[in-house]
């Protein structure tokens, strides 16, 4: 027994599958198409019909700041049991651990509560290639289809096109509203940090109506826009929660009725 | 179209090899994650059968909170307006018992269809003695069409569509939504020996009821068939046979007797 955990620690890297079942579902799709029903079911495997778009990036934050940031969303999402979906890519060191970012937070919040399934999607920014031990790259940074997601929605231009950063944006808000028409899902978003891309999909979703939780604290865009609401006018559908205040994101969640 | 019990069909046409995601979403929101096609035909039924084989499947399902996929439409009589009581009337009449259930209905486009003030007619044919209508007491209706520019016709293929639809629905339900399938057969032909074929082949459990006629009953007693498929199940045909498979396959609890079932045979 304690060889096999050994055994386990060891070979567990940045690139090693994390999710329970050793599969993750990879689905390409045109961007102008429908979301596909492979993508679109997965989501209904999650216990409550919730789902939450955790948005932004991790510019500016150094190693304890990343990790701070996962043990934040792992406690403040306690008792959570729906989608937790995000960007689906995973960023590694030179040495081939993980190199935490937003991405890896559905991860980390399907790893500490039943019923989560963590979902990605990601636009094809650069040329996919099977690198290594067959590990597949989605571009020639090394960015890997993150290993901890039940699925990833992949979305290309055609077969030839490539897209920018913001190029799956349109889809997964498709599959969220998919998700709220037809299978009765609630939708929100968190912004943490995040740059152009952040903004666009922030602003979207908080236009759209759900509920959107700012981290005040977090750098750049969310800190802009909280900056910006501070000097004028706050969307109702809008809540700000202090950086590390994990307690009070559960709080929020639990009044929002997504937890609970 | 007409309505009864509050629902009102949202109406889908698709061309084969479209993507479905809104029609399967909406099958996951039963409260079970169950999805039962129900198949077949009325060959050589006559109305009081027909009678019979509504308040067999009505009280058999009783306590179901799943989905149901079936034929979508209703005959009903040119003159008198009066609706037949066929395999297409089984899963309206679970639903009408069992209100938190889903129902989808899919329609291969055969004929022209026309909206009128008597429902979405989807075959009207003027030696026919009766009017196919789309069926107004569904939770979704799917047209599912060749092509849009291919006259329609029915034909063995366009029936095909029917039941392929179908498997390929159930199929991403189970694969991606881990929701657990059963068909049930009742009666019924050619297109319905494909269907349960086809079926057995993936494994998928099923339900034969016996003594139910045609096609379903050929192979609920064809021993070399049941012994080379051990997820096929059969039956009698009444309610309590029925009912003791659904227990057995835990599609419905044991204790969920909300009707008093009656004994038929």
């Amino acid at each position: 027994m304690s060889e096999v955990t050994e055994q386990t620690q060891t070979e567990t890297t940045g690139k090693t599958v994390t999710i329970p079942d050793g599969v993750v579902l990879l689905v390409m799709n045109r961007g102008q198409e429908q979301v596909p029903n492979a993508f679109a079911l997965i989501g209904t495997r999650a216990k409550d019909k919730k789902c939450i778009r955790i948005a932004g990036g991790c510019k500016g934050l150094d190693e304890e700041g990343k990790t701070n940031m996962l043990e934040f969303f792992r406690h403040g999402f306690a008792g959570y049991a729906g989608i937790a979906f995000s960007g689906g890519t995973r960023t590694l060191t030179d040495d081939g651990k993980m190199d935490p970012m937003v991405t890896d937070i559905p991860g980390i919040i399907a790893e500490n509560n039943e019923g989560v399934i963590a979902l990605g999607t990601a636009p094809r920014t650069g040329q996919f290639t099977l690198q290594g031990e067959s590990v597949f790259t989605l571009d020639q940074y090394g960015t890997i289809a993150n290993p901890s997601m039940a699925a990833i929605l992949l979305v290309q231009n055609g077969a030839e096109g490539l897209l920018d950063w913001d190029g799956d944006v349109d889809v997964y808000f498709e599959a969220m509203k998919n998700w709220e028409q037809h299978a009765d899902f609630q939708n929100a978003i968190i912004s943490y940090n995040g740059g152009g891309v952040t903004e666009t999909e922030v602003r979207k979703g908080i236009k759209v109506g759900w509920p959107t939780i700012l981290v005040k604290g977090s750098g750049r865009f969310t800190d802009q826009l909280i900056e910006e609401y501070e000097n004028g006018e706050t969307p109702k559908n809008v809540h700000v929660v202090e950086i590390g205040n994990a307690e009070a994101l559960n709080q929020i969640l639990q009044e929002l009725d997504f937890i609970g | 179209m007409e309505t009864r019990n509050n629902i009102i069909p949202s109406l889908y046409v698709k061309t084969k090899g479209e993507s479905t995601a809104q029609v399967s979403l909406k099958l996951t929101t039963a409260p079970t994650k169950w999805i039962v096609r129900v198949t077949g035909g009325c060959g050589y039924m006559s109305p009081q059968d027909g009678e019979h084989l509504i308040e067999t499947f009505s009280s058999a399902f009783s306590g179901y909170k799943g989905s149901l996929i079936f034929g979508g439409t209703q005959m009903r009589d040119r003159d008198t307006n009066e609706v037949v009581c066929g395999i297409t009337e089984v899963v309206p009449a679970i639903q009408a018992n069992n209100p938190e259930v889903v129902s989808l209905g899919i329609i291969a486009k055969c004929s022209d269809i026309n909206i009128t003030n008597r429902g979405l007619i989807i075959s009207d044919n003027n030696d026919d003695k009766y009017i196919t209508f789309c069926h107004p007491q569904q939770n979704i209706a799917l047209i599912v069409q060749k092509n849009p520019d291919t006259p329609s016709k029915a034909t063995e293929t366009i029936w095909d569509m029917e039941y392929q639809e179908a498997m390929e629905i159930i199929s991403d339900l189970r694969q991606f939504a881990e929701m657990r399938s059963l068909l049930v057969s009742y009666n019924g032909g050619k297109t319905t020996e494909k269907e349960i074929l086809a079926t057995a082949q993936k494994g998928w459990p099923i339900l034969l009821v016996k003594g139910s006629g045609r096609i379903t009953d050929q192979y609920a007693t064809d021993i070399s068939f049941l012994s080379r498929h051990p997820h096929v199940h059969t039956c009698e045909n009444n309610s309590y046979a029925i009912r003791n498979v659904l227990i057995k396959i835990g599609l419905i609890n044991n204790s969920s007797n909300i009707i008093k079932l009656k004994k038929t045979s």
